[in-house]
C-alpha cells in the first residue's frame, strides 16, 4: 500500500469519526468506498472530499445544538420575565402578600420587561437587543445593591439576587456564540 | 414525496445520473466519476435525497473476493418520479430557450 493510499485511508477514517453518531452507516460507505478505489491519487482525493463532507455534516448537527440551546435558555429567560411582570400585577392590583412599595413595583417591572426582551434577542439571536435588554435588566438591581452597600441597609441588598440568573443568562449566552463562531470555521469543528 | 421546489444543479446532476438506470445500484466513486462532482459534495447530496426518501441505501457484497463491502444507491419511487418531473423541466426549458 502506498504512502498516498494510507493516507486516504486514515482521512476517510477520519472522516467516519467526525460524523455525527445518526450518520454512522454513511461514515463506514466513505471508509469502504476509499478502500475500493484503486488508483491512489483518485483515492486521496476522494478521502479528501469525504473529510469535508463529514465536517459539513458535523457543522450543520452544532448549529442545530446552538439553537435549541437559545430556545430552551430563551424560554427559561421569558418564563422568569413573565414571573417578574405577575409579581408587578400582584402588587398593582393589591394581591400580593404584603403591601409593596411603588419602587419595588417599577423594579419589578423593569425585571419583566427586560427579561422577555433579553429572551427574544436570544431566541432570534439579534446581539443589540439582548446585551441592552440584559443591561436594563441588571441596572436597577445594579442600582438598588450601590444604594444598600452605600447607605448599609440589607433591604436593598436583597435585591442583588438577580445578579445570579443574570450572570447565567449571560455565560449561557456568551457559550452558545462561541459555540456558533467555531461551526462557522471547520478546521475547528 | 418531499417538495423540492429549489433543487440546485448538483442535485439535479446526481439525479440525472440516478435516473438512467433507476434499478441499477450505484457506488459513491462511479457517481462521482459520472458527475464530475467531488466526493465533498456528492456525499452530503446522497444523505440529504436518503433523508427525503428518494434515494435507497443497500450494502453490496463485492464481485471479486476479499474486497469490502460497499454502500449502493439507487432511487426510490418517489425519487424516480422527481427525476423525471425535473429532466421533462430541464427539456421544456432548453426548448423554449431553443425557440426564442
Amino acid at each position: 500500500m502506498s504512502f498516498a493510499q494510507k493516507l486516504a485511508k486514515f482521512l476517510a477514517d477520519l472522516a467516519a469519526r467526525l460524523l455525527p453518531a445518526n450518520r454512522h452507516a454513511w461514515g463506514e460507505a466513505m471508509r469502504q468506498e476509499v478502500r475500493a478505489i484503486e488508483s491512489a491519487p483518485d483515492a486521496l482525493a476522494f478521502a479528501g472530499g469525504c473529510l469535508w463532507a463529514a465536517l459539513c455534516e458535523r457543522i450543520t448537527v452544532m448549529k442545530a445544538i446552538v439553537f435549541t440551546g437559545r430556545l430552551v435558555v430563551g424560554l427559561v429567560t421569558a418564563l422568569y420575565g413573565v414571573m417578574f411582570l405577575v409579581m408587578m400585577v400582584n402588587g398593582l392590583t393589591g394581591q400580593a402578600v404584603q403591601p409593596v412599595q411603588p419602587w419595588i413595583v417599577v423594579w419589578v417591572a423593569a425585571m419583566g420587561f427586560s427579561d422577555l426582551a433579553a429572551a427574544a434577542g436570544l431566541v432570534f439571536w439579534k446581539p443589540k437587543l439582548f446585551w441592552t435588554a440584559f443591561v436594563l435588566a441588571a441596572l436597577p438591581s445594579l442600582g438598588l445593591t450601590v444604594f444598600g452597600l452605600a447607605t448599609r441597609s440589607d433591604m436593598f441588598l436583597r435585591f442583588a439576587w438577580p445578579f445570579v440568573p443574570l450572570a447565567l443568562l449571560a455565560g449561557a449566552a456568551l457559550f452558545l456564540a462561541w459555540l456558533e463562531r467555531g461551526s462557522r470555521r471547520p478546521i475547528a469543528a | 414525496m418531499p417538495r423540492r421546489n429549489h433543487i440546485s444543479p448538483q442535485t439535479r446532476t446526481v439525479l440525472a445520473a440516478l435516473v438512467v438506470q433507476p434499478q441499477a445500484w450505484r457506488y459513491g466513486y462511479d457517481l462521482s466519476k459520472e458527475t464530475g462532482l467531488k466526493s465533498g459534495t456528492l456525499y452530503p447530496l446522497l444523505i440529504r435525497l436518503a433523508d427525503d426518501g428518494l434515494l435507497e441505501t443497500e450494502w453490496r457484497q463485492p464481485l471479486q473476493p476479499g474486497r469490502p463491502p460497499r454502500h449502493a444507491y439507487r432511487l426510490t419511487a418517489a425519487g424516480i418520479a422527481l427525476a423525471q418531473v425535473r429532466a421533462q423541466e430541464a427539456t421544456s426549458t432548453g426548448t423554449q430557450e431553443a425557440t426564442t
